[in-house]
């Protein structure tokens, strides 16, 4: 079993014209049972700085983050990145890429290349493993990413806005292949994003992150039951977890990304 | 209707280099210029068939890309050398990008007594002189192209547990390399016109600079134009060699 926890972590960020922003004052947050939490907050939030900070990608100014795991070795992240384009090795097969972890952990040709095409076979079968990461749509790519982000069998994935560059129905599609990857091997999952809807279908819970404190303000529990599929979007439990969320980013003042208008139209 | 369905793209390809002879011929036979100054294409193309069939040119045409070659290779691996320590060591690349892009906007030609002064009038001048023009284009494009590396991939090795060396192999040389290889591929190109303006000075005997200037000083207008027509053929063959192997080797540039 792996768990994070973030403990009365500040962290800040000098702004042009050298005035200082405070992103994250003694902010909590803990994971430890295999979930998907999704992180929800208005821009400027702190939402991937935390992810930023469990991956050991920055240091906290103050308090403590920690990763633990019972298993031994190093304790391993998975992360996958909002631009998948910037991410990939377009010099590499789908294949290679995915195995590139396995490569700088020393693993043989053969075995991560088994890895890596085992799955593909299991989670993405219409990608053809020889092929370069560039000739594949956004999805897919997106895909491509995320298999990489397990083939180390990683002990937490984080996930930055996975879906934000894609269209609907890859958007959908990327939310279902990652439960269905969770459902394989379940394990703390941290995932970032803007969409309210997306968020109340992947998440278990979802934590509410304010820019005005720098803290979780709530954390919501999602009860529909999984396997979850968008015909749940119009279930009562969906509609409540995605009013509170709604309630709480129009608290927030956030009307970017169509939220606003999302309220109007909210049964 | 678009123009490629009138006619396929692979046609137009092939159309542009008898459209220029077909105007060079209608120029020429309307005497629209001094025919001592500009023969028939016809001329100029027997004269081109006469020095290649006989071999009469290959000793100029071997000491020219000799000595272009020499001088090519040598600012290839010493600017990708320098290049790649420029762009991956911040405070390097501040100290030496204004010296090196002085030297890039330097009219190479310009500072020909100089590499005679240095390497003597015959061989080592003309290599030392392609070598100086090379240098700075191959540098700074690898500096650039190390520079431009995307931050996320290299932070995705390191949370592979990438060491620096490793995101070095395995990101930066390989996101680098198309931008290398138009560094390369530009110094090439200009490689060829140095070499063939400075066989124009003095002190060498064979070459196809000095061999242009020759036939200039004694009005052998067919064979100035055939050799014009042999060193336009030679850049684009080398240019055309270039842009295949970036497709095949480089095949993610610009994607």
């Amino acid at each position: 079993m792996s768990s994070v926890t973030l403990n009365g972590v500040f962290k800040s960020y000098q702004r042009a014209g050298d005035s200082e922003c405070v992103v994250l004052r003694d902010f909590k947050l803990k994971l430890d049972r295999p979930e998907i939490l999704a992180l929800v907050g208005p821009n400027g939030a702190g939402k991937s700085t935390v992810l930023h900070l469990i991956a050991k990608l920055t240091e906290p100014e103050r308090g403590s983050v920690s990763v633990t795991t019972e298993r031994e070795g190093d304790v391993q992240v998975g992360y996958v990145w909002q631009n998948y384009r910037a991410s990939l090795l377009p010099w590499l097969s789908v294949t290679d890429n995915i195995a590139f972890g396995l490569k700088l952990q020393g693993r043989a040709k053969n075995e991560r290349r088994k890895i890596a095409d085992d799955l593909l076979k299991r989670f993405a079968p219409r990608i053809t493993p020889a092929q370069k990461c560039y000739e594949l749509s956004g999805g897919q790519q997106q895909m491509v990413s995320i298999l990489r982000s397990i083939a180390r069998l990683p002990d937490v994935l984080l996930l930055d806005e996975p879906t934000s560059a894609l269209d609907a129905s890859a958007r959908w599609g990327i939310v279902h292949h990652l439960e269905e990857i969770w459902a394989s091997r379940p394990l703390p999952v941290i995932y970032v994003c803007h969409d309210v809807d997306e968020a109340v279908l992947v998440a278990d819970r979802i934590a509410l992150l304010s820019r005005r404190t720098g803290q979780v303000a709530a954390i919501i529990e999602n009860q529909c039951e999984r396997p979850r599929s968008a015909r749940m979007l119009a279930s009562s439990e969906h509609v409540r977890c995605r009013r509170e969320v709604l309630d709480f980013l129009l608290a927030e003042g956030d009307f970017e990304n169509g939220n606003a208008a999302a309220k109007k139209n909210d049964p | 209707m678009r123009h490629k369905d009138i006619v396929p793209r692979s046609v137009l390809n092939f159309v542009g280099l008898p459209l220029l002879l077909a105007v060079w011929q209608v120029v020429f036979s309307l005497k629209l210029c001094n025919p001592t100054l500009l023969p028939s294409p016809g001329a100029a193309l027997g004269r081109l068939w006469e020095i290649l069939v006989t071999g009469n040119v290959l000793p100029d045409l071997g000491i020219t890309l000799l000595r272009m070659a020499i001088g090519f290779s040598l600012a290839a691996v010493l600017g990708v050398a320098a290049g790649l320590l420029m762009g991956v060591y911040q405070p390097l690349y501040r100290v030496l990008a204004p010296v090196v892009d002085f030297f890039r906007s330097l009219p190479v030609t310009a500072c020909y007594p100089v590499f005679v002064l240095l390497a003597g009038v015959n061989h080592a001048s003309k290599s030392l002189m392609v070598f100086a023009a090379a240098l700075p284009i191959i540098m700074l494009n690898t500096s650039y192209g190390v520079r431009g590396v995307s931050p996320i991939r290299a932070q995705m090795a390191r949370l592979f547990g990438a060491s620096t060396p490793q995101v070095f192999l395995h990101v930066t040389i390989w996101e680098a390399a198309p931008q290398i290889w138009i560094g390369l591929r530009t110094a090439f190109s200009l490689s060829l016109v140095v070499e063939i303006v400075a066989e124009m000075f003095a002190g060498t005997q064979f070459g196809i600079g000095q061999r242009l200037f020759e036939a200039f000083n004694t009005y052998r207008t067919d064979e100035l134009y055939a050799l014009i027509l042999l060193t336009g053929g030679l850049g684009y063959m080398m240019n055309l060699a270039f842009a295949l192997t970036e497709r095949r080797l480089l095949h993610w540039s610009s994607k």
